[in-house]
């Protein structure tokens, strides 16, 4: 798109190139560097850029601590459960908003779309009285709900414009074809908004495997805790100074993201590229 | 199965399409509209997590809200972290997206590593820049003495500028892969033939970006700018780890100052009234969204 | 659709096997069982409760001391399992407002109680005559210093006047500038509003006054925190320092000199991996302002409790008489140094002969109580006081301002 030809414009290109290039990936250099470092290696005010003995101390820590293993997997029940309730329920919507016209839809697409805005810490204050009415505290149940309340918004949207880029006559098609609205739907729409679905769940997924505001909230006990709040809880009293094992376990707890989104990345670009054509 | 085929053809078109925004609608009314509408009614009650049961009480919130010495400062707080971070993480991200989009070897697997960024977990970034921000250790400090920029170390999170200063940059690296995916996705939908076309008409790169790349990505460019501030605006976690708000409120923004209010001081009612401003300074944000949106579509 | 319906099925078996509880165990809440000095004594007293009560096992629920009132609260709030606690004496006011603790006498013999402990160490623990708190271990925050490093520094007499401290802490500095002379706590609320306290008691100042007015902006208050900011300014002090970055710095052998309680000993012996550290710290008492002030100290402790959401009180006030029993207690202070209250224990010649218990005992005379601690929102008022001396430190407001400010956020905080 840009030329790139004379000394000045290389220049300037390669500058750009460098200095966003270590912005970018030099922290998670670090990350790892400083993981693999033994212990005394960490606390050196002149630190090495490429450690001088590799230790897998940091690492080893980590795999015997129980307790990371278990906030693995509850952010991973609870991430996976509510983007996938979160995505079908926004599915449906999308679908709805895209295809059917009837009364109020078009105020409840503007709430749906301000609802974004909403201070999520706000909505958590009655969030918090509500599920303790219920009974929710300290379950997943109340993590899966809230978190549906991040993905919902934007992930409606995102499937009303995927749905929108459908054309009509392939619905109209089906039923001369004599299938039900709803095998329709399933059968012929759905499958054609894979990319989409896939790259709202993605976006769900990653919202609820980050927070921490709600789950340092609804959740107290250790067993049910999932990631974030459980790294803070681990690492940020009394062990902030083991350096080299916090960076450790963030790059434990990373990977399985990190594979699953490389898996699906292709998924996740292409529903990206659908939304930017269409501005 | 067969039974809900039967009941959709006696549906109308209409209660068809109505019925599937049905459980969108009701869980959009019981856990986004109801608590807002709930927390704003709070923001005018004594409503405490140390007892149960609330007490009308008109104003009082708002007037100890604006009593209190260090509130502007909060919205100050959160004005500058908002803008910097939006602006600086679009910005690079934006010139990122342009570099690989030159289409060089490698470029597609940069693509890819930069997106790793985006989904380390939050709490995981903060612990990371707080390691190079440290400031007995810390790599940053290093690298400047080695410059010769500095002779003695700086706590970097413990001065006021610099606390900000460092959420800011880390809560950037984290959303950077963001707009890099969603600007690089605009930059390959920008028509290739205008380009070549102003390119025959003589234009130099800054005409391309200004005549072609800028007006063929206005709707994106406008769409990820609103996003990421909503987000911005709406993020706790690295601040909460890096400073938890600190050094004396250098670094609470209004979300982490509702946080604390609501759960460190128990005082929901305070926190919710907090709330309650928020969200009427974030309806003239919204409003021009809307306005756009519907403009656009 | 098939698929669909399975997808669904599958999502609804996992939301059901989310709800379905674990086996009912009784919860002990805490931080101590979370710290890697006291740890392995929080699995010894559950693992010897929990051999002798097959029908009444207690498990553990715990969170860095930082978070624990916090979580807390949210706990004991939400009506989930919580029977018992471990809690720091200066949150004792917020929890009884609260009003989820239970009234120890109710459910404890009360000769057993007037029998084990000291008169005054009982009332440490009530509130309006109930007894709310069960004490555990009570000591004060007190000055330590390394000696190592002061001889290296030429420093001959342990420092007694702000003036002999200054000096020392110059020549740390000129030792070497890669010490900390003092690693003051800058951070956390939770520690750094309690030494703040101590301070301005040895500047003849305070948060309160008798009447209950906040004089937190007086002149002599003021005095205190251009000293204290003088520090900085010199180099003595750091920011961004909590009390566990101090004791790593600490046990790096970097700091003069820093504030904590009894048993910080202990923990740097965890931290260092040393069996004696006898050489590279020693208890002080805290610098006069001039010859013949009282040196300053806070009262430290934590105390046992017991929660209204208890299912067996029965058991949870056995359990706690369990943990506090001379037995383990003895233990808790050999392995942990924590010093105990129960008179059993305390009469023992294990804790009597000890030499840094006693020594720590003549810094403990002094102790008072932390001045936010009678007050419901003990908390927001040691975070407000953090803010406002960090305001100060950082420069962003002179002493004055920044008290004043302090002043001004107190009293709406407990007018309201």
């Amino acid at each position: 798109m840009f030329e790139i030809r004379t000394p000045w414009q290389k220049l300037v290109f390669a500058l750009a190139f460098l200095c966003i290039g270590l912005y970018v990936f030099f922290p998670t250099y670090w990350m790892v560097i400083t993981a693999l470092k033994p212990g005394q290696e960490v606390f050196n005010p002149n630190p090495t850029f490429w450690p001088r003995t590799i230790s897998l101390e940091g690492f080893r820590e980590v795999f015997l601590d129980q307790r990371i293993w278990v906030y693995l997997r509850n952010s991973l029940t609870v991430s996976l459960s509510s983007s996938a309730l979160a995505t079908l329920v926004a599915a449906y919507a999308g679908y709805s908003f895209s295809k059917f016209r009837y009364r109020g839809r078009k105020t409840f697409m503007y709430l749906v779309l301000t609802a974004q805005m909403f201070p999520l810490v706000v909505l958590l204050l009655t969030i918090y009285l509500m599920m303790r009415t219920f009974g929710f505290l300290d379950n997943y149940l109340a993590l899966i709900l809230s978190y549906i309340t991040f993905v919902l918004p934007m992930g409606t949207w995102a499937l009303k414009s995927y749905f929108d880029q459908i054309p009509d006559s392939l619905i109209e098609s089906a039923k001369v074809d004599g299938a039900s609205r709803v095998m329709t739907m399933h059968r012929i729409i759905f499958p054609l908004a894979i990319p989409g679905m896939v790259s709202t769940a993605i976006y769900g997924f990653v919202w609820s495997w980050n927070d921490l505001l709600y789950s340092l909230t609804l959740i107290t006990s250790p067993g049910k805790r999932t990631l974030a709040p459980g790294l803070i809880l681990n690492y940020m009293g009394e062990f902030q100074s083991s350096w080299g094992t916090m960076m450790a376990a963030s790059i434990v707890v990373s990977i399985p993201v990190t594979l699953m989104f490389v898996f699906l990345q292709r998924f996740f670009i292409a529903g990206l590229t659908a939304g930017a054509e269409k501005g | 199965m067969k039974r809900k085929v039967h009941s959709g053809r006696k549906l109308t078109e209409s209660q068809f399409g109505f019925l599937l925004a049905l459980p969108a609608l009701a869980v959009f009314g019981a856990i986004i509209l109801y608590p807002l509408l709930n927390s704003f009614a709070m923001g005018f009650t004594n409503q405490s997590l140390l007892r149960p049961g609330r007490q009308y009480v008109g104003l009082l919130n708002f007037e100890r809200i604006f009593l209190d010495p260090n509130i502007l400062q909060v919205f100050v707080n959160t004005f500058v972290f908002v803008a910097c971070t939006t602006a600086f993480s679009f910005s690079m991200g934006f010139i990122w997206a342009m570099v690989l989009n030159q289409g060089l070897r490698g470029s597609e697997l940069l693509r890819g590593i930069t997106l790793v960024n985006w989904i380390i977990p939050g709490t995981a970034i903060g612990f990371l820049w707080m390691w190079i921000f440290n400031g007995q250790y810390g790599v940053l400090n290093a690298l400047l003495r080695g410059l010769g920029l500095i002779q003695e170390n700086i706590t970097w999170l413990g001065r006021p500028g610099s606390a900000m200063a460092a959420v800011v940059i880390a809560r950037a690296w984290q959303t950077l892969p963001w707009y890099m995916a969603f600007l690089l996705a605009g930059l390959q939908a920008v028509p290739y033939e205008q380009v070549e076309a102003a390119r025959i008409d003589g234009a130099s790169n800054f005409g391309v970006f200004t005549r072609i790349v800028l007006p063929n990505m206005k709707f994106i460019i406008f769409l990820i700018l609103i996003l990421g501030v909503i987000g911005n605006l709406q993020h706790f976690d690295i601040i909460w780890v890096m400073t938890q708000g600190g050094p004396a409120q250098a670094t609470t923004t209004l979300a982490v100052e509702v946080y604390r209010r609501a759960f460190q001081n128990w005082e929901l009612g305070v926190a919710a009234a907090i709330g309650v401003l928020w969200v009427l300074l974030i309806s003239i944000f919204a409003f021009f969204y809307i306005r756009n949106l519907e403009r656009d579509s | 659709m098939k698929r669909y319906l399975a997808v669904v099925t599958m999502l609804l078996v996992l939301v059901l096997s989310c709800t379905v509880g674990s086996a009912k165990e009784l919860v002990w809440s805490g931080w101590s069982g979370e710290e890697a000095a006291t740890k392995p004594m929080i699995e010894k007293m559950l693992a010897t409760w929990n051999a002798e009560h097959p029908d009444a096992q207690f498990a553990w629920v715990g969170w860095p001391w930082g978070n624990t009132l916090e979580q807390l609260i949210i706990r004991s709030q939400g009506g989930e399992a919580l029977d018992v606690a471990q809690i720091d004496i200066r949150w004792l006011t917020a929890l009884a407002e609260a009003d989820v603790l239970v009234d120890l006498s109710t459910v404890m013999d009360k000769a057993w109680l007037e029998g084990n402990f000291e008169e005054s160490y009982l009332v440490a623990g009530q509130i309006d005559g109930k007894q709310l708190g069960l004490p555990w271990t009570l000591a004060s925050i007190g000055m330590v210093f390394n000696p190592s490093l002061l001889e290296q520094a030429g420093v001959e007499e342990v420092p007694a006047t702000i003036a002999e401290f200054e000096a020392a802490l110059e020549a740390l500095k000129n030792l070497d500038p890669g010490i900390i002379p003092y690693a003051a706590t800058t951070k956390d609320p939770g520690s750094m509003s309690a030494d703040f306290q101590a301070w301005l008691w040895t500047f003849g100042a305070g948060v309160f006054d008798d009447n209950g007015n906040v004089v937190i902006n007086s002149d002599s208050a003021v005095e205190c925190l251009t000293w204290f900011k003088s520090l900085l300014d010199r180099g003595y002090i750091r920011m961004d320092v909590s009390r566990f970055d101090a004791r790593e710095l600490y046990a790096q052998n970097v700091v003069g000199f820093y504030d904590d309680a009894v048993m910080c000993n202990g923990i740097l012996k965890t931290n260092t991996g040393l069996d004696n550290v006898d050489a590279y710290i020693e208890p002080m008492l805290r610098p006069v302002l001039t010859d013949g002030d009282a040196p300053q100290s806070k009262l430290w402790g934590h105390m046992l409790v017991m929660l209204k959401s208890t299912t067996d009180s029965q058991n949870a006030a056995a359990f706690l008489q369990h943990v506090v029993g001379e037995e383990l207690a003895l233990d808790y202070f050999v392995q942990a140094g924590m010093l105990p209250v129960v008179q059993a224990a305390v009469n023992n010649p294990i804790v009597q002969d000890d030499i840094w218990a006693n020594k720590w005992l003549q810094i403990t005379v002094y102790g008072r109580m932390g001045e936010t601690e009678g007050h419901a929102k003990a908390a927001q008022l040691d975070t407000i006081i953090t803010e406002e001396v960090q305001a100060a430190l950082m420069g962003s407001k002179t002493p004055k301002k920044a008290l004043d400010d302090a002043a001004r956020r107190i009293e709406l905080a407990i007018r309201y």
